[in-house]
């Protein structure tokens, strides 16, 4: 396990310029190119405050912060995962000619999107200065936050890229499940809105414990709660170290299973 | 395509030291091969709902080297022949380090670096000079590493006019120029070659042989794996033949190549 976190150290520049290559790709041969990544969530943050803040009357107070604080980091999350159980699959001319400590293709997937991810956080800033929210000095918490739910991540991803060599249904699986999850976290509506008999269900979500913060940070401008952060830390290392280790146990057979 | 010393083990051995630059010992690969390839959800299902013993049958083992040893000395050029199917490409990706051995090492002395499938590293989208700096990292190179080699690489590759196309608008002849260009211009100290020598045009396989001709005299390794017999007669030291994953015969090339050939038609 050591070995394999030195090795991928090693091979960092490497990752970054299978980052750099994710990001130009996106983009390539489009006329707004990089500008994309802000104008999209600014789009669907305007479909969505019609529909459930003006439409379906979501009691809900600056919802266009409310919603993107966290909306943004579960597109990440689900950009990631979808992007991301792939990513060995895409990857096989490379897997079958060349040496590399297989794990850098998802994590450099992963960290492409997490750069998205900071980018798109810059249109949050400019509608929350629309909206008249002030930015505070919670922002200082962020880079946690992040690390935390990037780490989370990157151990899902790192299992499901490896899942999925053996069986491709599981990218379809995913994204199903995924619009179910949407849904099971408060990102469009308030947690208020939830009875409390269910309430339970949404404490043991590892992920409302990841996105939260960033509600906390950027709606409420208050330091994110510490419980979760510390059980989101917790799960994220559970993630990462259960997810290298799926990984590293199928590994050996990718090529068998590929070409 | 380089393999680092921690991926294939490596240095220290006496045996290392002593002017082996590849030593492989009882080397055996055994595939996984599903009967289907990819199982479906459905498949997957009905075959764990009939039970465990068609599950087992799922899975089918398929020994595709058995049992390989043999030593390759630092500075020779070794060939390696046989049928389709025989071992040859599974052995190369072994020693590169993609493939994991089922039983036996691979102890390598130094940067191995392969040239299997020539431009298989490109991303069709991206320029030949992005696919350059892509390919270096690749091969464990920094950045300005590759830019201290890059005019070198394209002016071998005589790619200056269009290093800034993407690679999708390249020829076969092109691409497989560029990958050479990078590959041979790594400093490989151990180089994997796979049936690629005959790329481009006349001019630039000269310019193809002539580079691997100087890299014999600086005394590098070089692995050959071809069914060009005659590139493998003139230009190696010593073959290997491997027939259905076994080593069946190993000295001069010569000889090695008659024993094929004997095979060959004796099996007609």
């Amino acid at each position: 396990m050591i070995r394999t976190l030195r090795e991928l150290w090693r091979y960092r520049e490497l990752a970054w310029i299978l980052v750099e290559k994710e990001l130009k790709l996106r983009y390539r041969r489009s006329v707004l190119g990089f500008a994309w990544t802000m104008l999209n969530p600014l789009f669907t943050m305007v479909i969505l405050t019609l529909v459930f803040s003006q439409a379906m009357r979501i009691p809900v107070d600056k919802f266009p912060v409310f919603l993107l604080s966290a909306l943004l980091p579960w597109n990440f999350f689900s950009q990631s995962l979808t992007g991301g159980s792939l990513s060995i699959v895409h990857n096989e001319s490379l897997l079958k000619n060349v040496y590399t400590p297989r794990a850098i293709y998802p994590i450099a997937l992963v960290a492409s999107h997490l750069v998205n991810l900071v980018l798109a956080l810059v249109p949050l800033v400019i509608v929350m200065i629309w909206q008249r929210v002030p930015l505070t000095w919670s922002l200082v918490a962020l880079p946690l936050c992040l690390v935390i739910l990037g780490v989370f991540t990157t151990g899902v991803v790192l299992a499901f890229s490896a899942w999925t060599v053996f069986f491709r249904d599981l990218r379809q699986i995913l994204e199903v499940a995924l619009q179910a999850i949407f849904y099971l976290i408060p990102i469009i509506y308030p947690l208020t809105v939830i009875p409390q008999k269910y309430l339970w269900a949404f404490h043991w979500n590892p992920l409302v414990h990841m996105i939260f913060p960033f509600r906390s940070i950027f709606l409420d401008g208050t330091w994110p709660n510490a419980t979760s952060l510390t059980i989101g830390a917790a799960c994220a290392a559970v993630a990462f170290l259960g997810g290298l280790a799926v990984f590293r146990r199928h590994e050996a057979f990718f090529l068998h299973y590929l070409s | 395509m380089s393999a680092p010393p921690v991926a294939v083990q490596s240095i220290a051995t006496p045996e290392v030291k002593s002017g082996v630059a590849v030593a492989v010992r009882n080397l055996c690969l055994e595939y996984r091969l599903v009967h289907e390839r990819q199982v479906s959800f459905k498949e997957a299902v009905i075959r764990f709902l009939r039970g465990s013993a068609f599950r087992k049958g799922l899975v089918e083992r398929f020994r595709a080297l058995d049992d390989l040893s043999f030593t390759v000395q630092r500075g020779e050029a070794l060939g390696v022949i046989g049928h389709n199917g025989s071992g040859k490409t599974s052995l190369l990706r072994l020693l590169a380090g993609v493939l994991t051995p089922t039983s036996g090492v691979v102890e390598a002395q130094g940067r191995i670096t392969t040239l299997i499938d020539l431009g298989a590293g490109f991303n069709p989208e991206l320029s030949g000079e992005e696919n350059v700096y892509l390919c270096g990292a690749l091969y464990g190179f920094s950045r300005a590493a590759m830019r201290a080699r890059f005019d070198r690489i394209v002016k071998f590759a005589e790619l200056e006019r269009f290093i800034e196309v993407p690679v999708k608008n390249y020829s076969a002849g092109m691409s497989a120029r560029l990958g050479f260009a990078i590959a041979t211009d790594v400093d490989p100290e151990v180089l994997l070659v796979d049936e690629v020598l005959a790329v481009g045009d006349e001019a630039f396989q000269t310019k193809c042989r002539e580079r691997m001709n100087l890299f014999k005299k600086q005394g590098r390794t070089i692995i050959l794996v071809s069914h060009d017999l005659h590139a493998v007669e003139a230009f190696c030291d010593r073959a290997l033949l491997l027939e259905r994953g076994r080593l069946v015969a190993e000295g001069n090339p010569h000889e090695v190549i008659e024993n094929y050939r004997r095979r060959a038609s004796a099996a007609t």
